[in-house]
């Protein structure tokens, strides 16, 4: 392909991920241009918290995206996660590692009930649909199982307090979001398990037929977002140095937007973890312009889905015109 | 009749048609006139820009250049609605019908069934339905579902659409290649009869013999040009004549077989039952090509499913090189080196949104590994590029580019795909079921070529088609199936067509 089609290329939606990161740097360079606070080290530093709570939940969430499924309980996962560690620390005494394990051990088990109530009615339905359901009835039993624990006491963690706070320091949270990135990138490009994964989102009558185990790659596919979901959790417990059940409520939308607005499809199929945590970025950015410009934040909720619509349906514009 | 050529009215002109895609021309100044009261052929390979065509005159696409006359007046189609309005009917390949209404909705659906503010008088649209349908000859209550409905009849329930809207011109695209013989016949006699009432067809196949039966003038396209009109009014025009001007080549290729030498039996069928499939036994040998031929519901689908275990089975054994093996699921199939081609290659055959080269790799990505670790086993992206552009060249897919996505590929290119798929996969035993179903003639040669080539390479061939020319020039043996069982075996030198479709046609229920 000559350079100039090339180039051109990148633009017209050849690689779908380069119209949002632009969409991201501009929005920044705007930003920035009308408060200078927004290139501050502290601001950036807030926006690498935010972003790396959320851009866990959306890497989970395109795992079960891609597959042809859906995750409504992401954050009822995490906030699940986040009470039993806080609740193991603090008067069971494990230490933070054990405990850590075992809160993410109950986020791989809800992702297994998840995969198991899926294939049961898939085929014939299409994932999407039993997940939905199964999905939307943890995002409300989980969340009610977090808050019952304590009976809706958010639990202070004051034993082990300098590891639990070092989760979130800057450093780790880099690494945490860099390795979780790569590493999801990593199985849905270049792993079996990825490519079993996007035949199965793409048609999963004509993977059934080519010998893909469709049954175990979605159950996997549950259980990865699961468990991330899990890690944001503990991040966010982290953050807050608390076991709250209300932590990252109402961010399983924002997951799915950040995927949405990244180019990964609900119908299954199509876009990666790529788009997806470019996503979250901007989703993040633009939450954070909203602070930073004095938008009243009851107006956050509204623009961020104002923006969402507009972007999605600039992509899907994009791409159903490709058909003409 | 008496009158001379000069008083029939041409009821459709396209004049001088251009339509420019980005690297290609679809169509180069093509003209094609329809008179009224007749059958109008148009046939040409795939990429020859008959499709093309078709949207143009039904307004999906604008023509670069040229313009369309109807009627006498040069009109701008502007929808598919417009043109339903207009009196030019689409009776397409796959039926746009909603299943869960019934005939006589689907049949006024947008048209008296519009203005979402009045009241629906139920039963005259029932009553007027019945009439459209007797007109047909198709005796089903119009209160049926379409669900419910055999494909055969849900293409009856579009033409009484194209009647409801006083269609003038009623265009047919591939209307017979999922129908039965017996279907076939009962459309070529609806549109005969609609012809008599005074509607002009389009009637546009790969089915050549088809349309060769009631087509007035037969119109070929080749390569977006128009490049032969025959006369068929005294339906003499042969399919050889045809053929060459389609593919400019001469028709001996069409069934390209080529005697190959054939050894043991490397795969066996005994006692196979289940769904309406009847204790079904057969062997094959190494390079041997064996062909199934059956009406449509003659179960040949279901039993090749049943083999590999694409579909539960009930009872029957399966063994390959002797070994008895266990299918439980797809993959115990693949593994024991058996393929199978489907019928329904978007369904079943391809995932569209992927490209070439992750389809072709599919069903051995699995060994296709640089490391072990279960799932999460990385692709060893080397190995995989190089066995697919190896099969992307043997099979001579177009575009060569394993990045394309399959959607973009034309029906030949795409069947091509799921057969480098299967032979990727290095089996043994190929189920081919109507491998050339829906694709062009040139793509059609291609493919028999190659299950020559297989053969000789030693595999066994099962041809399951119901081109009873097809599976008579290109098979070793031919079996007959009906109602679910084996009925007959015809080893290559017996097998003529009257005596095959003898025992196809007989019910064994």
């Amino acid at each position: 392909m000559p350079k100039l089609q090339r180039f051109t290329n990148l633009f017209k939606g050849g690689v779908p991920e380069f119209n949002i990161t632009l969409a991201t740097v501009i929005l920044a360079l705007i930003i920035g241009f009308i408060n200078p606070k927004f290139w501050t080290v502290s601001n950036w530093l807030t926006i690498l918290r935010w972003f790396t709570g959320l851009g866990l939940l959306a890497l989970g969430e395109s795992m079960a995206l891609i597959g042809g499924g859906l995750d409504l309980s992401v954050s009822a996962v995490a906030s699940i996660v986040s009470m039993v560690f806080a609740y193991l620390i603090e008067f069971m005494g494990f230490n933070v590692v054990t405990a850590a394990i075992v809160a993410l051990l109950i986020a791989a088990g809800i992702g297994l009930y998840h995969g198991l109530f899926v294939i049961a009615f898939s085929p014939p339905l299409p994932t999407i649909v039993p997940a939905f359901i199964v999905t939307l009835g943890s995002l409300i039993l989980v969340s009610g199982l977090a808050v019952v624990m304590t009976h809706g006491w958010p639990i202070v963690i004051s034993k082990e307090a300098a590891t639990v706070a070092s989760l979130s320091s800057t450093p780790v949270l880099f690494t945490i979001i860099a390795i979780g990135t790569i590493f999801i990138i990593f199985v849905q490009r270049y792993t079996v398990l990825g490519r079993f994964l996007y035949s199965i989102g793409g048609n999963m009558e004509a993977a059934r037929v080519s010998g893909v185990p469709i049954h175990k790659t979605r159950i996997l596919a549950f259980v990865f977002c699961s468990v991330f979901a899990g890690l944001a959790g503990l991040v966010f417990t982290s953050m807050l140095m608390t076991g709250y059940p209300g932590v990252a409520a109402g961010q399983e939308l924002y997951a799915i937007a950040s995927n949405a607005i990244g180019g990964v499809s609900l119908a299954g199929g199509e876009g990666s973890a790529i788009g997806a945590i470019i996503g979250a970025l901007l989703m993040t950015v633009i939450r954070n312009g909203l602070v930073l410009m004095g938008v009243s934040p009851y107006w956050h909720d509204p623009i961020a889905g104002i923006i969402l619509v507009v972007a999605v349906g600039i992509d899907l514009f994009r791409r159903t015109r490709g058909a003409r | 009749m008496g009158s001379g050529d000069g008083d029939r009215e041409r009821i459709l002109v396209m004049e001088n048609i251009w339509k420019r895609f980005p690297g290609v021309i679809a169509l180069k100044g093509v003209t094609v006139d329809v008179n009224r009261k007749e059958i109008l052929g148009l046939v040409g390979e795939n990429g020859a820009g008959k499709s093309t065509l078709l949207k143009i005159l039904f307004g999906i696409l604008k023509a670069d250049e040229g313009r369309i006359i109807w009627k006498g007046r040069e009109v701008e189609v502007k929808s598919p609605y417009h043109a339903m309005t207009l009196g030019i009917s689409y009776v397409p390949q796959e039926t746009l019908l909603a299943p869960n209404l019934s005939i006589a909705e689907n049949i006024f659906l947008g048209f008296r069934l519009r203005k979402s503010y009045s009241l629906m008088k139920y039963g005259d649209i029932v009553e007027d339905a019945s009439k459209l349908l007797s007109i047909l000859d198709v005796s089903v209550d119009p209160m049926t579902r379409i669900r419910e409905l055999s494909v055969a009849v849900q293409q009856l329930v579009m033409v009484a659409r194209a009647l409801a809207f006083n269609a003038e011109l009623i265009v047919f695209d591939e209307p017979t290649s999922a129908l039965g013989p017996r279907e076939t016949e009962r459309l070529l006699n609806v549109m005969l009869k609609l012809k008599e009432r005074g509607i002009s067809i389009i009637f546009v196949s790969h089915r050549i013999e088809e349309v060769l039966k009631v087509a007035d003038r037969v119109v070929v396209l080749r390569d977006g040009k128009k490049v032969a009109t025959f006369d068929n009014r005294e339906k003499k025009v042969t399919l050889s004549e045809v053929v060459r001007a389609m593919i400019a080549r001469d028709v001996k290729e069409f069934f390209p077989k080529e005697e190959v030498p054939i050894g043991e039996k490397i795969f066996e069928v005994r006692g196979l039952t289940g769904g309406k499939v009847r204790d079904v036994s057969f062997y094959v040998r190494s390079g041997e090509i064996l062909g199934i031929f059956g009406l449509v519901g003659s179960g040949r689908t279901t039993m090749a499913q049943m083999i590999v275990g694409v579909r539960p089975k009930v009872s029957g054994e399966i063994y390959v090189n002797g070994k008895r093996i266990n299918v439980r699921k797809p993959s115990d199939a693949i593994k024991a080196g058996l393929a199978y081609l489907p019928e329904d290659r978007r369904y079943q055959g391809l995932v569209l949104r992927m490209n070439v080269r992750d389809n072709i790799s599919l069903p051995i990505i699995s060994k296709l590994r640089s490391m072990s670790v279960s799932f999460l086993s990385p692709i060893n992206r080397i190995k995989e590029e190089q066995l697919v552009k190896d099969h992307i060249s043997k099979l001579r897919i177009v575009p060569p580019d394993p990045d394309k996505k399959t959607m973009y590929l034309s029906g030949g290119n795409q069947q091509k795909v799921v057969l480098a798929k299967w032979l990727a996969s290095r089996a043994k035993v190929l189920i081919l079921d109507e491998p050339t179903r829906g694709i062009d003639v040139g793509a059609k040669v291609e493919i028999r070529k190659l299950m020559v080539e297989l053969a000789r390479e030693g595999k066994a061939v099962v041809l399951i088609s119901s081109e009873l020319l097809e599976v008579l020039g290109m098979s070793d043996r031919v079996l007959v199936m009906a109602d679910g069982r084996i009925v007959a075996e015809f080893k290559r030198e017996e097998a003529t067509p009257h005596k095959v479709m003898e025992y196809a046609v007989r019910s064994y229920k």
